[in-house]
């Protein structure tokens, strides 16, 4: 119990959402940033799964909450449970298949319908080791990435490229929104945000969002 | 809305107007896509699926059943529901038909209609179960922003096929449509042309012909849009038996999860099964009592 404790001590938690195109390898990239996993033989995501990972930035813990969507299009339909209460997302498409970069605009623009506009938005191009088969150029990426205005970084799930520079990327950033805020409302008390998602001194950010039933009655 | 590829289509429709028939078929195309990422990621790790041959056949069944049931079509989690069958029927037509009366079952969870998809409606039955037999859990799930029970999606989906081995969920599955077993399901399953002796339709329905699920349904007098399947059961006892560890370890839902995890792993289909009987007994005596008491 006690090293449950221990284990769990943490200063900030934030909700990250891994979203893009079935088969772009979401799963891999989560598995390999929370256990430093690969596998070939990964199985389709249901619905949505998560895992969490402490890292460290400027001397806080932050605890990342990270959900793994399902990619096809018809699961998306419990999309508002997804987006709810997060600070960060990672829109991945996969740089062998041209069509996957193509969707991220309608991520985007679905993520952007759902969330708080303080969120981190990171654009990932995974399978970056297949370079005999790339279809997506970085250039074309990186124009994307500054015309919509989010991060943006070419990772490899299976080579290890990249993926735990993208993760603390995108954490250190909320880090930063956070502590901004933090500071904004120390100075100016009249200025305290009314119902944001960002929540920061609180242990319970995630859930601090209000929460509604699956059921009416 | 979000916007969806069948909007994609219908906005296309204003300028070439395809004949109905051409959006069909359109539609049953990206399926086809979708039914090709998957193929090659199901079950990796059964030596069946090693040879080409027993790959094509699951993605035969499945293009052949998106186009069956279009209202359906495919949905991730059907692939993992058909390797049984085609493992078990070698002739790829057996084996069609054995799913597509699975799917008669199932078919609702994959049901799709813009703001939602069919298994929250048992994700929602779920809820109600658990706040009847564990309130204090249902509270605490509730508390960590699960009241969605979004992390039991895919056991419902794919009837523990994920959590458990090959054999075991085999195991699980015989055992529950055992306990499910009414004859009258199995008049359903007949084409309704089908030249079916008389007296038998007619006959009256004996308790002792039915599962011990379905005896008990009958003997609380629940009608039949009440009733839940044991499916649901199943996972409340799954989390029944995890109760304590979750509402003092749990801090978050990926705790939820892990914890999930760590059991289904060597969950025991018996032990499951009757833990779901006893909560499928509390849960109606529980239902009628509020009943009788409003």
């Amino acid at each position: 119990m006690a090293a449950y404790r221990a284990d769990d001590d943490y200063d900030y938690l934030f909700k990250v959402v891994l979203i893009g195109d079935s088969g772009v390898g979401k799963s891999n990239l989560l598995s390999r940033f929370t256990r430093n996993e690969f596998s070939l033989e990964s199985k389709s995501t249901i619905g949505v799964e998560f895992a969490t990972r402490s890292i460290r930035v400027d001397e806080k813990i932050i605890k990342a909450q990270i959900w793994d969507t399902a990619g096809q299009e018809r699961y998306r339909a419990i999309t508002s449970a997804y987006y709810r209460g997060a600070v960060g997302a990672l829109i991945v498409y996969d740089t062998t298949r041209h069509v996957t970069f193509e969707n991220v605009e309608r991520w985007l623009k679905e993520l952007r319908d759902h969330s708080d506009s303080n969120i981190v938005i990171m654009l990932v191009g995974n399978k970056a080791d297949l370079r005999h088969l790339r279809a997506v150029s970085t250039e074309d990426a990186k124009t994307f990435a500054e015309k919509e205005n989010t991060y943006f970084m070419e990772t490899s799930a299976l080579e290890a490229m990249n993926v735990e520079d993208s993760f603390t990327e995108v954490l250190t950033q909320i880090y930063h929104v956070v502590s901004r805020k933090a500071l904004d409302i120390g100075n100016d008390p009249g200025a305290l945000p009314k119902g944001q998602t960002i929540n920061v001194g609180s242990k319970d950010d995630v859930s601090a969002v209000k929460k509604v039933g699956c059921c009416s009655s | 809305m979000t916007p969806t590829t069948q909007a994609t289509i219908n906005s296309g429709k204003e300028i070439s107007v395809p004949k109905e028939e051409d959006n069909k078929i359109i539609q049953w195309k990206l399926t086809l896509h979708q039914i090709g990422l998957d193929v090659v990621r199901t079950d990796r790790t059964l030596v069946f699926y090693e040879k080409q041959e027993n790959l094509s056949k699951l993605w035969d069944v499945l293009s052949v059943y998106a186009w069956f049931d279009k209202e359906v079509g495919y949905g991730q989690g059907m692939s993992d529901l058909f390797t049984p069958m085609i493992m078990l029927l070698e002739d790829e037509a057996d084996a069609f038909w054995c799913f597509e009366r699975l799917m008669r079952r199932l078919r609702g969870n994959f049901k799709c209609g813009g703001v939602s998809v069919g298994v929250e409606s048992q994700l929602c039955n779920l809820a109600n179960v658990i706040q009847v037999v564990d309130p204090k859990l249902h509270q605490h799930l509730d508390h960590l922003g699960g009241s969605d029970y979004l992390f039991a999606f895919g056991m419902l989906m794919v009837l523990f096929r994920r959590e458990l081995s090959f054999g075991d969920s085999l195991y699980l599955w015989e055992m529950m449509w055992a306990l499910e077993y009414d004859p009258d399901l199995y008049n359903l399953y007949e084409e309704p042309d089908s030249d079916r002796p008389e007296d038998a339709k007619a006959k009256p329905k004996s308790s002792r012909q039915c599962g011990k699920f379905e005896r008990e349904i009958l003997r609380s007098g629940a009608k039949d849009e009440e009733t839940l399947p044991i499916s649901v059961f199943l996972v409340a006892s799954v989390l029944k038996e995890k109760s304590v560890k979750l509402l003092t370890e749990a801090k978050g839902l990926d705790d939820v999860v892990k914890i999930l995890n760590d059991t289904s792993g060597n969950l025991d289909a018996k032990k499951s099964c009757s833990g779901a009987m006893k909560l499928h007994k509390k849960y109606l005596k529980k239902v009628k009592l509020e009943k009788a008491a409003s």
